[in-house]
């Protein structure tokens, strides 16, 4: 127990930065992949073929190696990110690239008859895709939304290698001070507990979007 | 009165579908459009109802253009604004209805008109249940679409339709997902509906109910 006192306030610290990260996160990103679907779903052929390279090479390589070359990388080509900027500007591109694939197949799936509806009731573009078309998105990738956010919470532990103090750092650095299994049970149950949280809060708004 | 449609012709991918051909609705008529499937119907009723572009020809309801042939026989569309006009003179009930899955049924009636600011949302609301009352759904207007039948779901898409006072309104294949005595309902509201000076255009494959309900019938052979 005294153990557990002992290494609650360096893992506390760990977590704040992982939370931080989180909610940037998920803030930014979500209605960013929002934005970006539209894109590729409505703009020209060759701005929907640009979108769909980034998100190709976005989704197809390791998330690890996207933060290293950021942070390790982009600095021979002359670009330095402070630690905690390239943990944010990569975890951004990675996770809107997910977002946008998973909005542009709720956009797809609201069949082309809503928009005809829209259209000869003259309810207006704008209208009709903020309360009519949106809504069936939502419905829709609800639960891709919600697996993407959990995953981002065990994501966030990445960072590490840009030597960011982390939750699970924190673990790791008392595991090793104290030569005990403990921390890392410790770390475990703190994810446990977020993503419960964020599980219940998604029950919620699932709830809300449902009709 | 009504509408008319004057040497049209529309194609897709260099095969025409419509050609050269004259179309017109008085008021109160109940118009049958029959004929085989894939001979363009559908297409037709879409173009009166801006979801294709005609080719060529001129399309109007009374003063109302929706588009004009030029000298060199090209259809010319009007301007956003006046088609606009035109639209609100024309309304349609799809194959499948398309109601909104996420508004209830009395949201569903009252979305265009308030979207338009053609009236206040007590207005709407007060005309919405007028003609739910008539199409006998009432009861259902805080619902959503998916608790409803096939046939609910259709007389709410002919309210939500009427709503905006049509001059002429269009059904394709009203009957298509209904059982008989359904149907026989649905063509009774047409009939209704026509009896106030409203024109009909329905697209259908059912010879049986438009011989029922029709007052006169086109085919689809004189679009080519
Ligand atoms: N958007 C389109 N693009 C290409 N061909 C189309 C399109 N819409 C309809 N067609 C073709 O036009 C013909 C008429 O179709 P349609 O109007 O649906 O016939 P109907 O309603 O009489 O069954 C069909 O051969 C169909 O394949
Ligand atoms: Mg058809």
């Amino acid at each position: 127990m005294d153990l557990i006192a002992e290494i609650t306030p360096s893992l506390l610290d760990g977590l704040q930065t992982t939370l931080l990260l989180f909610f940037i996160i998920v803030i930014v990103t979500i209605p960013l992949g929002f934005l970006i679907a539209c894109v590729r779903v409505y703009a020209p052929k060759w701005i929907s073929w640009i979108i769909q390279v980034y998100i190709y090479v976005m989704r197809g390589t390791p998330l690890l190696l996207q933060l290293m070359v950021v942070f390790f990388g982009l600095p021979f080509a002359g670009i330095t990110f402070e630690r905690f900027p390239a943990a944010v500007f990569t975890f951004v591109i990675n996770y809107a690239a997910y977002y946008a694939e998973i909005f542009r197949g709720g956009i797809l799936s609201v069949p082309n008859g809503q928009f005809e509806a829209i259209k000869v009731l003259g309810i207006g573009r704008i209208r009709g895709f903020r309360k009519i078309i949106i809504p069936q998105v939502m419905r829709v990738v609800l639960p891709s939304v919600g697996n993407e956010v959990i995953s981002l919470v065990k994501d966030t532990s990445l960072i590490y290698i840009l030597g960011l103090g982390e939750l699970l750092r924190a673990g790791q650095i008392a595991a090793n001070s104290y030569a005990s299994l403990i921390p890392y049970v410790a770390v475990g149950a703190i994810y446990l507990l977020v993503t419960g949280i964020i599980t219940l809060l998604l029950n919620v708004v699932e709830k809300k979007t449902d009709y | 009165m009504g509408l008319k449609a004057i040497n049209i012709s529309k194609e897709f991918n260099d095969i025409k579908v419509i050609k050269d051909f004259d179309f017109a609705i008085e008021a109160g008529e109940i118009v049958t459009l029959i004929g085989k499937s894939g001979t363009g119907k559908t297409t037709f009723m879409r173009l009166l109802n801006q979801l294709e572009k005609a080719d060529n020809g001129t399309i109007f309801i009374e003063d109302d253009y929706l588009c004009r042939e030029t000298a060199n026989g090209k259809a010319e569309y009007v301007s956003k604004k006046e088609r606009l006009a035109y639209s609100n003179q024309i309304g349609m009930v799809f194959q499948d209805y398309q109601l909104f899955p996420n508004l209830t049924i009395l949201e569903n009636c009252i979305e265009a008109p308030t979207a338009q600011k053609l009236m206040s949302k007590e207005q709407a609301v007060k005309k919405a249940e007028l003609l739910l009352g008539q199409m006998d759904i009432l009861g259902k207007k805080d619902e959503f679409p998916g608790t409803l039948s096939g046939g609910q779901q259709q007389r709410v898409a002919i309210a939500r339709a009427m709503m905006l006072n049509p001059q002429i309104l269009c059904f394709d294949e009203p009957t298509s997902a209904l059982d008989r005595d359904t149907a026989n309902g649905v063509g009774k509201m047409i009939q209704d509906i026509a009896a106030d000076g409203t024109g009909i255009l329905i697209v259908t494959h059912d010879i049986e109910f438009a011989e029922q309900y029709g007052t006169r019938s086109v085919s689809s052979d004189s679009f080519i």
